[in-house]
């Protein structure tokens, strides 16, 4: 276990050390790479334990989709309706009201018999494949530090985000791509870069972030070519910089930041080509293009696809800029975002099947949070006059699972007869990191970082394995 | 006991800060330094050379590299008279105000926009005026007392009303524009978090979770931002540069400004007309009847032709007020009576020419002359009944005005001032935060972590604000402040600049922020004097590496044993490329901001980018500016390959490296190894060590000239001339481009050349005329043209076509009504400038409708490759008879430049 008590020092003393064992520089590296070689056996670490997941795509659905209008099904909504709630004590962001029922209809699909709302019927048809945790429980009611949580594990201190901890643990499979790739159409999430932030990580394992919803790959990618420059030119180039830099680092003695930026050159070198690849979705067949359908999400899922094929270890896929699930004023709204993304999350999971990669694949869906059963009351600047919105909850919420080693139509924990709060089996953030670090092979408490004399993991203190997912 | 109780109980950001007793012949920052070591058993790192010190101190205080006068100073006298002598040269500089101005404005969330604003231009044509404002001040030294009350409350320090003090006020008005609330919340947080390291926003909906911060807190606040505003008329500061563009400028507003007062004339004699007027009466009286609401009167009033709805309920408010007036009262009574619509026109008319012709003094006459008829709406607020197309009209001149004001020559400086509402209420708070959830009133305060109290009765609260941050005995002001200029020059803070509330625990280094603070406020709150004390520690001339058994108890360096070696920020960087480029104009400062990505700005220095927060440009994201929506207490560093894109293949740098390597003093050098040494010394100031010598002339004498050779792919012309049948030299380009195709005259139908025209998927031949789509080549290898052609019209005559290549013809064939066909040409070797033709003829007429075209080369350098696509007419159209240059001459010289720009070497300063 030690292997993962890693210092900023050590992880560039392993390469080091493994480069002179193999009689190679940073060069010799680097050369490899530009001749085509795969180098994914120098910085792939090790897991802990065999695992059942080798990649993960995190479906985030930010601004919070309800539960009770997707995957978490309350009749009780529909008697209370406009009604109190025989409930208590649960703030939230905004003032709320009565119950409000769901205006989405549920059906069973598959022999499961899993319940989902017609939100997402696209997806439903992968209900036997579905882990569905009803029972999320986070820390507050606001997106800033939900989100954080989510994301990094901590609502309010800096800490490097989970795509950032697995490439750490596990490295990349594919030298010529960043390990982690998120994607957001149209802008950024709130909180921006902090969602896929390295922290005291090292500065490659952060996440690289790509506006989706620009189509031509040469302005996706800012710089990415430099259409006079042969390759064999931008090659010498490269190996004259590598020269110049090694000269500089050995007088130096360590220093993990002129590594990262050493680094960043041969990966930027190699991007140029395998990203302008890997990222168009025009290379695709019509057929697979149609089934994935219209939209920015949906061509952000076909991305997805082709990068986990080549290997990228970490892939989050946003709804969109800002907050789009954040339906405060008429949750009707829902039937829109749903729209926008359900059809691609279903093609992208039957093509994962079809092309056996789900195994390995672990799909993650869901928000920072879910949203109240009640209704959320008007207030000047939101809600006026509509008051069919819902507010934040971070008592209970639902995320799903796929692939990668789940239970498929499996249904964890439970809410209350309203859909307000986890009461059955609940599973903090915490402890969802926990279960996507052991489905990747990790003992969450032995994925470690020291840092200013302290080992640092994604879950901090807390998080328990919940294996009752577990397949 | 007790008394150790409740020293722990206090917060240390809440308490005076303490000088450490320091022995006076040491420097305070090295005595309380060496004690933190002391007690941690750290072993302090060596002295760097005195080369470093100064490099540090050049890009620390300047943001550009010392100069080769300056480094032969340090080196050949590295004493402390000297350094102090450098010291004090680059805080003279006026280098200094633009660097230390750009750390201030990631502090104050500067932009140029103001972020989504619908339809309408959303740039702020004057933040750069702040922007100014704070390179002057820190030029100037300005007592930091000064500095910060002059950002709160310049309108109440300045003794005449076009103060250029009063750019200051850009603090506040250069944030985000989120609605009303959101603007003044964004004030509060600016101001606490900016000066006070406090987090006063979060009791914006309840008491601070954590903090001893309240609602009342931030209400008492809010309320001061709440009773200001911002003049439409923004005070001149300056001048314009020029005389004459000043005039030019005068004259365009004068443009726009009659155009408004000529639309609102229009409206307020519509109001008038003898079209509208009877018709507002009489829609009016059944508004009243019926009690409509402003829907209805907007889809009645619509179909009396654009009755402005406002102005109609406001004659129905106006009716119903003046009721009981005899004239109004019988004409009611008449309209009540009338039988018919024809007869209530006819009231309506008459009372509407009875009305305008109104004596003086007379009832209707009277009535006119009350502040809410509509007929007493004049130029100057008929604006209240412009409908949403008189909206749409203003605005569209409202952005005329900013974009004349943003980008006019003449359009002279203004301060983006704001001033104090006429009348002050009290301070409320918002229960949870909601507006609309009025709740308790009461007396604004002072923050009451920092002694809470009212503020003093007859003077402006923002000023009262502004004196309390200011005051001496406010803990945290001076802290913050040293805490910030601390971290900009070391990596790192000594408290957590983002928060100095409970959630920080007290800092390892208290005493020395303490001892520091103190010796700022003795020294009168000069920023030069602080930089001056810290530069001149032990502290800040470590070498970079240090002791390695230090690692195990303070890898992170919280205790400075070392050099933080940092890379350097995108200004720092972008600037320095520039500067030895040669290209950097660093002569004056100030001025309008520019577009980085434009390469007319590669001239001046970062500070001065335009910064649109809407939309970021992706090399800030890139290379971690902050996002100017928030205050930033700091930045984040990041690596990503997208940095080392930018050094690949970023257009400034692949410019300036093109750029630097023609120098005529480069290429005036003998040989290589003077060229190499010449690079070094303009790059790092610095001779090449042998073993760089030999790797650079040992990749110079090994670059490929084939390398270097543009790669085979071209560009196309349109072109016509009349048809001899065989390629000609007679051809000419098309004068015309519009409607997105080139043409002869506007309308092709009566073109002496009829009909004439040609598209990026097609056009239309000309009787007994040629089209060309010329392909000219910018490299050299082996190509052929191919494509599609279709004929849209079903009959007509037979057109031709030709594919020439170097004076020859390479295919041809006649081209049938509704045809549709694939062509090729054969191949030809092509070396640079060689060009090959598509011709397009109509020899027995132009009866032939459009043709729809497809044009490909495709073509290879040579045998070994595979054939590629290397020109497609329909994705390289030309829209612009401008030259178009060919693919740039490259040279090993230029790329051994810019692989210098990108090296470790040019970004960390050791």
């Amino acid at each position: 276990m030690s292997h993962h008590r890693l210092t900023a020092n050590d992880i560039v003393l392993d390469r080091r050390d493994f480069l002179e064992r193999c009689g190679m520089g940073f060069g010799g590296l680097a050369l490899g790479g530009l001749l085509g070689g795969n180098a994914s056996a120098m910085t792939s670490s090790q897991p802990h334990f065999a695992p059942k997941a080798k990649r993960v795509v995190h479906l985030f659905m930010n601004g919070g989709p309800s539960q009770v209008d997707t995957f978490d099904p309350k009749p009780k909504l529909q008697e209370f309706h406009g009604k109190t709630m025989p409930l208590e004590g649960l703030k939230t962001e905004r003032p709320t009201g009565a119950a409000l029922r769901t205006p989405f209809k549920f059906q069973r699909y598959g022999k499961s018999g899993l319940e989902v709302s017609e939100l997402f019927h696209h997806t439903a048809q992968h209900a036997d494949d579905l882990c569905v945790i009803r029972s999320m429980t986070a820390d507050v009611p606001n997106h800033e530090p939900s989100l954080m949580l989510m994301n990094c594990g901590d609502g309010r201190l800096s800490r490097p985000s989970m795509g950032s901890w697995i490439s750490y643990g596990l490295g990349s499979e594919n030298e010529n791509l960043p390990a982690y790739v998120s994607l957001c159409p149209g802008g950024m999430p709130i909180k921006r870069a902090e969602n896929w932030r390295s922290s005291f990580l090292p500065g490659n394992f952060q996440g690289t972030y790509l506006d989706s919803s620009i189509e031509d790959v040469d302005k996706m990618i800012e710089n990415l070519r430099n259409p006079a420059a042969r390759d064999s030119r931008q090659a010498r180039q490269l190996d004259f910089l590598r020269k110049v830099n090694e000269r500089h680092i050995a007088s130096r003695g360590h220093d993990p930041q002129l590594e990262a930026r050493i680094r960043s050159f041969e990966l930027a070198y190699r991007m140029q080509s395998e990203a302008t690849d890997a990222f168009d979705v025009k290379k695709e067949p019509q057929h697979v293009r149609d089934l994935y359908g219209p939209g920015a999400f949906a061509r952000q899922c076909l991305m997805a696809r082709r990068l986990l094929e080549r290997g990228v270890r970490y892939i989050q896929l946003w709804h969109g800029n800002g907050q789009p699930w954040d339906s405060h004023d008429n949750i009707e709204d829902h039937r829109r975002l749903a729209k926008e993304c359900d059809q691609g999350i279903g093609a992208f999971l039957a093509d994962l099947k079809m092309r056996g990669l789900l195994d390995e694949t672990l799909v993650l869906w869901g928000g920072e949070f879910g949203r109240t059963p009640a209704v959320e009351l008007p207030q000047a600047g939101s809600n006026q006059g509509v008051m069919k919105g819902r507010d934040h909850n971070h008592y209970g919420f639902t995320v799903w699972m796929a692939g990668g080693g789940v239970k498929g139509g499996h249904v964890h924990g439970a809410t209350d007869e309203f859909g307000y709060k986890a009461v059955e089996k609940p599973v903090h953030v915490h402890d969802l990191h926990a279960t996507i670090l052991h489905l990747l092979g990790f003992d969450h408490e032995q994925l470690t970082f020291r840092y200013s004399g302290r080992d640092f993991r994604l879950t901090d203190v807390h998080g328990k394995v919940v294996r009752a997912v577990v397949a | 006991m007790l008394s150790c109780l409740s020293a722990e109980e206090k917060h240390w950001a809440y308490m005076s800060p303490v000088k450490a007793e320091v022995a006076v012949e040491s420097h305070p920052v090295d005595a309380l330094l060496a004690n933190a070591w002391e007690r941690s058993k750290l072993v302090s790192a060596k002295l760097a050379p005195p080369r470093q010190w100064l490099e540090r101190a050049a890009f620390s205080l300047t943001g550009l590299p010392p100069s080769d006068e300056q480094l032969r100073r340090i080196e050949a006298t590295p004493d402390d008279a000297t350094w102090k002598a450098l010291i004090d040269e680059l805080l003279a500089s006026p280098a200094y105000g633009e660097r230390w101005a750009r750390h201030w404005m990631d502090v104050a969330r500067y932009a140029d926009t103001r972020g989504y604003h619908f339809d309408q231009d959303n740039r702020y044509p004057f933040a750069y005026t702040y922007r100014d404002w704070l390179i002057h001040a820190f030029n100037a030294d300005l007592p930091y007392e000064r500095f910060l009350k002059l950002q709160i409350a310049a309108d109440h320090l300045v003794d005449w009303p076009d103060h250029p003090d009063l750019a200051a006020l850009g603090f506040l008005t250069v944030g985000l524009r989120g609605g009303e609330v959101e603007t003044i919340d964004d004030r509060v947080d600016v101001v606490t978090r900016g000066f006070l390291s406090s987090t006063v926003s979060c009791a914006r909906c309840h008491d601070h979770k954590t903090d001893p911060i309240t609602t009342k807190d931030y209400y008492s606040l809010y309320s001061i931002f709440d009773h200001t505003v911002e003049p439409e008329d923004k005070p001149v500061i300056g001048k314009s540069s020029e005389e004459a563009a000043f005039q030019a400028y005068q004259a365009e507003v004068a443009k726009l400004e009659e155009a408004d007062r000529a639309l609102c004339q229009q409206l307020v004699d519509h109001l008038r007309s003898k079209e509208a007027f009877p018709n507002y009466l009489e829609l009016a009286w059944r508004a009243r009847k019926e009690k409509w609401n402003h829907g209805m009167a907007t889809s009645e009033g619509f179909k009396r032709g654009r009755l402005r709805p406002n102005a109609l309920m406001r004659w129905k408010d106006f009716l119903n007020e003046h009721a009981g007036t005899e004239r109004v009262k019988r004409w009611l009574t008449e309209m009540d009576a009338a039988a018919d619509d024809a007869a209530r026109s006819a009231l309506c008319a008459a009372l509407a020419d009875e009305w305008i012709a109104a004596a003086e003094g007379g009832e209707l006459a009277q009535l006119s002359a009350k502040g809410g008829c509509p007929l007493n709406y004049g130029v100057d607020r008929v604006h209240e009944f412009m409908d949403v197309e008189d909206g749409n009209r203003r605005r569209e001149r409202l952005s005329a005005m900013s974009k004349l004001m943003a980008e006019h020559p003449g359009s002279p400086p203004r301060a983006m001032s704001l001033g104090d509402a006429a009348q002050w209420g009290k301070a409320v708070v918002f229960e949870r935060g909601n507006p609309a959830n009025r709740g308790e009133t009461f007396d604004r305060q002072w923050l009451s972590f920092l002694g809470g109290g009212k503020f003093e009765d007859g003077k402006s609260p923002r000023l009262s604000l502004a004196e309390k941050i200011a005051d001496p005995a406010n803990p945290l002001t001076a802290r913050v402040i040293v805490n910030r200029v601390w971290a900009w020059h070391f990596g790192a803070p000594l408290a957590d600049p983002g928060d100095f509330g409970p959630q920080t625990p007290r800092p390892d280094l208290l005493p020395l922020l303490d001892t520091l603070a103190v010796a700022f406020q003795q020294k009168g709150g000069s920023i030069k004097e602080l930089h001056r004390l810290l530069l001149t520690s032990k502290a800040f001339r470590l070498a970079a590496a240090g002791a390695a058994e230090n690692d195990s108890i303070d890898q992170a360096n919280t205790m400075f044993w070392k050099w933080n070696r940092r890379r350097l920020d995108f200004e720092t960087m972008r600037d320095r490329v520039l500067a030895t480029s040669g290209v950097l104009d660093t002569r004056g400062t100030g001025g309008r901001s520019v577009r980085l990505e434009e390469a007319g700005s590669d001239v001046r220095r970062s500070v001065y980018a335009f910064v649109d927060r809407y939309t970021l440009p992706g090399t800030f994201v890139s290379f971690d500016l902050p996002h100017p929506d928030h205050h930033s207490a700091k930045r984040v560093e990041t690596t990503v390959p997208q940095q080392a894109l930018y050094f690949l293949n970023g257009r400034l740098v692949l410019r300036q490296a093109a750029r630097l390597s023609s120098d005529a003093a480069f290429k005036g050098l003998p040989d290589d190894r003077r060229r190499i040494h010449w690079i070094y010394q303009k790059l790092f100031r610095r001779a090449p060590s042998d073993e760089e010598m030999q790797v650079a002339q040992d990749w110079i004498g090994s670059a490929n000239p084939a390398d270097y050779a543009p790669p085979l792919g071209g560009y196309w012309e349109v072109r016509h001339g009349p048809d001899e049948g065989k390629p000609s030299a007679d051809l000419s380009p098309f004068p015309i481009f519009a409607d997105n195709v080139w043409k002869i005259t506007p309308d092709p139908s009566t073109s002496p050349i009829r009909w004439l025209n040609a598209g990026a998927r097609g056009g239309h031949a000309s009787a007994r005329h040629t089209m060309v789509m010329r392909w000219r080549s910018n490299g050299a290898g082996k190509v052929r043209m191919t494509g599609q052609l279709t004929r849209t019209q079903k009959g007509g005559n037979i057109l031709a076509w030709r594919i020439d290549g170097k004076g020859a013809t390479l295919a041809e064939a006649r081209l049938s009504p509704d045809a549709s066909v694939d062509i090729a040409g054969t191949w030809i070797d092509v070396k640079p400038g060689d060009t090959m033709d598509f011709v397009l003829r109509a020899p027995d007429g132009d009866a032939c409708g459009n043709v729809n075209w497809t044009l490909r080369i495709e073509g290879r350098e040579s045998e070994s490759q595979p054939v590629a696509e290397v020109g497609d007419f329909t994705r390289q159209f030309p829209t612009s008879n401008d030259p178009i240059p060919g693919a740039a001459s490259a040279d090993p010289w230029a790329d051994l430049i810019q692989m210098l720009w990108a090296s470790n070497e040019f970004h960390f300063i050791d």
